[in-house]
Order: structure tokens, then sequence, then C-alpha cells
């Protein structure tokens, strides 16, 4: 692995270079947080168990015996932590030399990619949330997920995207809406509550979506009726969202399981190789992530 | 009338012990590789909730509707999964597939009094105290859940007596999907 040499930044031997204008760019402030349940993890893997309860009751009259249920074992959810690095040197004549002292900024640049690698990745989940599947075998975001006590890919299926993609718009809204009020828990036969908190868009709809969520008057009506679904949620701007007319609903952190698990906090560290004399500073995270219940999140893709 | 029926087979599930006697409780082997079903699905496979018949050589397989239906299968006995760390891993077996070596045992219920809630493709009150067969599926290996229904549609068979209608208004009633009450006819106790 070689390091960066003098040649390559031949202007920093010299005198009158006022600044270096690639690092004082204002780094964005961290967002998958707010998305993501997080927590940390002290072992190789984590875990989740998913099973589910009775059905039901029955009808039972008298001197009939009561009947018997019994919970049902589901899928296991497996988050393995996954280990991000990078090292940048220095030949030991570059910062014998230099007249500026970039290598001092490589902790902080290599903390802003840490964090951008996160967010990246994490919004990731999302933005592939219509192909990639999950552990039920269906994407994220899947009008089939299967249900542990449904049958299986052939039985009872349930939804978390709208039944026609649907571009943004105050009836695509209310339409997730109510979405959300009908989901079954994994019997099938169990309706959940789910308090909806906030409606995620990528940049290209951030106006789009404060107009629907934020208006006292409803935007789509010339008289402007009133919005009656007007603060049912908040409006979260997703920069790393890559597809401009995708848009997500999420539930209160406590009803959604989309979890993310940091092993190894971002830490940098530095080292000096004696024979080539190299300055290195290098960097190391680990962490996973990944969904454990897609109730609590919908979606839509319009084209 | 609550929910409409939908399906949602997962074989056959204890419902009833027979009257307040409990079901009586057998354990089987099985083997590799194992009989596969007659007249039913061509996967080896083996599910808790499945019906079962015995080969020959008295070892369980599970049962197609051409078989002689001994039991259902409730569970196995506890023992480490033998394609992991050599038997010796951290995972138990919950589910046979039609390669499992060795073949653990199966825990099951053999007894004619013992009544099951199992998924009908239709059912009315005048196929109630019928005779009918299973109909088998391959189980669901992501699930470990057995998919076999009764085929009341196919007209009367040998295997199961239906003994009505599982009593849950708000989630079944008689037609499509329903769900019954059977008991075994040929299983060798009761």
């Amino acid at each position: 692995m070689a390091a960066i040499t003098r040649a390559q930044f031949q202007r920093l031997f010299f005198p009158g270079i006022r600044e270096v204008v690639q690092f004082s760019y204002r780094e964005k402030k961290p967002q998958f947080q707010l998305f993501f349940n997080t927590m940390t993890s002290t072992s190789a893997f984590e875990e989740d168990y998913a099973m589910t309860g009775v059905g039901l009751l029955q009808r039972t009259d008298e001197e009939t015996e009561t009947p018997t249920d019994k919970f049902e074992p589901g899928l296991s959810i497996r988050y393995d932590h996954i280990d991000y690095t990078l090292a940048v040197g220095f030949s030991h004549q570059f910062i014998r030399d230099g007249k500026m002292n970039i290598w001092n900024d490589r902790s902080k640049d290599m903390g802003y990619s840490g964090r951008q690698t996160e967010e990246v990745l994490h919004a990731d989940l999302f933005n592939n949330g219509f192909v990639n599947n999950i552990y039920d075998g269906v994407p994220f975001f899947s009008a089939s997920h299967p249900l542990i006590r449904g049958g299986g890919t052939a039985g009872q299926l349930q939804s978390n995207v709208l039944a026609t993609p649907s571009t943004l718009s105050v009836t695509s809204y209310r339409d997730m809406l109510t979405l959300a009020r009908l989901l079954f828990d994994e019997t099938g036969v169990r309706r959940i509550q789910l308090d909806m908190k906030m409606l995620v868009v990528p940049p290209q709809l951030e106006f789009v979506a404060d107009e629907i969520v934020k208006s006292a008057g409803r935007p789509d009506t010339a008289n402007r009726v009133d919005n009656v679904t007007r603060g049912k949620t908040t409006s979260e701007v997703w920069d790393y969202l890559l597809n401009p007319k995708f848009w997500f609903m999420g539930a209160e952190k406590s009803q959604h399981k989309v979890k993310s698990y940091q092993r190894e906090r971002f830490a940098v560290r530095s080292d000096f190789d004696w024979r080539t004399r190299t300055n290195w500073v290098g960097c190391a995270e680990a962490f996973s992530f990944g969904v454990s219940d897609y109730k609590g999140w919908f979606a839509t893709n319009p084209t | 009338m609550g929910y409409a029926n939908v399906s949602r087979p997962l074989g056959f599930n204890p419902l009833f012990p027979v009257g307040r006697v409990h079901s009586n409780v057998v354990t089987r082997p099985t083997t590799v590789p194992r009989h596969a079903a007659t007249g039913g699905n061509a996967s080896l496979d083996l599910a808790v909730g499945d019906a079962y018949a015995l080969d020959n050589a008295g070892f369980a397989y599970r049962a197609g509707p051409s078989d002689v239906v001994r039991g259902i299968v409730i569970g196995f006995n506890f023992q480490a999964q033998p394609n992991v760390m050599g038997g010796n891993g951290p995972i138990s077996i919950d589910y046979l597939t039609g390669t499992s070596t060795p073949a653990p045992t199966v825990i099951g219920v053999e007894d004619n009094g013992a009544e099951f809630n199992v998924q009908a493709d239709t059912l009315s009150l005048a196929q109630v105290g019928g005779s009918v067969n299973l109909a088998d599926a391959a189980p669901d290996p992501t699930y470990r859940q057995s998919r076999q229904t009764i085929n009341v549609g196919g007209g009367a068979g040998t295997q199961f007596k239906i003994i009505g209608l599982v009593n849950d208004p708000a989630s079944n009633a008689y037609g499509t999907n329903a769900r019954a009450v059977v008991r075994l006819l040929t299983a060798l106790q009761g």
C-alpha cells in the first residue's frame, strides 16, 4: 500500500497557498438515527426471533370443552456486524517538507467519510427496499409479506405499500395513513395500532411534503378546504434517498423494528512504518442494520 | 360473521383432547430416504402439523391422500441439527428435510378421539359427519410449517371424520377455506 508523496501535491511545498478549499465544507447533520432504532452490541452478531400468539377466541357453549391453541414459531433475523476501515499514509518527506499540514486533516476527513458511509448504507435499506429481500423472503416494501400464521406465500399476505404506486399527494398521503390503520399482526386476525410519526421524502419532494403536512388548507383544491390531515405526521427530508419519486412513512420508533447496531464506534489511530518511513492514520468502525419486522414502515414507488 | 375466511393452511393442529383425557401421544422413528407420500406431493419433508403414515418397517413419513394416516406430528425429539457442526451445534431440529440424517423421532398424536383444527377447501353444514381425505402439499421449509388441508369438495374419503366447524365466529364460517374440526379414522389407538 502506497502513501501520499510530495510529487502529487507540489503546490503545498511552496509558501503562498491561502486555503485548501476541499476541507472547508460544512458536514450534514446525522440523519439515519431519526429513522432507525439505534443500539450498541457486544457480540459478533445480534439475532431477533419472531413468533406469534393465538387466534381469536372460540365460542364455547355450556358443558363443551375449552378449545386449545398454541403459539407459532416464526423466523430468525440475524444482524452480522461488518467492519469498515480506511487508512491514509504520508511519506516522511511530505510531512517534513510540507508548508501546509494537510496530514493533520486525516482524522477529521475520515470521520466525515465514516459518517457518510453510515448514512449511505443505512439509506440503501430504503433505496433498495423494493428489490432486496428481507427475512421473510420478500422485499422490505412489498404487497406480499407472508404471515407466520398466514399459511405461507400462497396464503394470507399483507402489504406495506400502496396498492397502486402513487406520487406524493394529499390523496396518496391519506391512503397510506389508512393502510397503516389496517395492518394485522402475524396471526392475520388481530389488528395492531401504529401511530404514524413521519413522512419521509427525498430532497426533490421536500416542499410537496411540507405543503401536505403543514398547510392549513388542502393544497390540491381551488377553494383550499380544510386540510384535516395537517400535522398528522412530521415531514422529514432524507438527503440520501436516491429515487426522486419514492416516499415513505414511518411509525413511532417504539412501534417499528428497523434497527441499527453499532459494534465498534468509529475510531482513528496512527502508526509509523519505519521501513518506509510512512506515517499512517487509519480508521475503523463496525456496524450492522436491517429489519426485524416490516410493520411500522410503509412506502410507494411511483414511476 | 367477522372476517371472511382466508386461506391459511397450517396442517392439523390439536384443538380438543379426547374428552377430558389427554390425547395419546407416541413417538415414531423416521429414516432416510423417507417414504414418499402416496398420491401426494413429491417432497419428502415432514413438518409439525403434517399427517403421517408408517411404512412397512415402522418409520413415519408424511401421508398423502392414499396413505393410511396413523397420526399427526406435534413435534420432534429435541436434538441438534445434524448438518450444523456435526450435530453438535446450537440449532435444534424443528423440521425434517428429506435428507436429514440421523433422522429424528417424530412425536405424534395417534388417537382417534383427538380432534384437530384444519383448513378445508370448502365446508357446509351438510358435509359435517362426512369422511374425507387430506389434500397434501409440500411443507414450508422457511416457516417449518405444514401446508396440508382436507379435501372436502373431492368427495368421500377414509382418513378423517368431520366433526364440525371450528366455532370461531370472528374469523371462521362455512364456505371456502373454512376451518373444520376433524378426527383421525385410522389411527392405531382409540
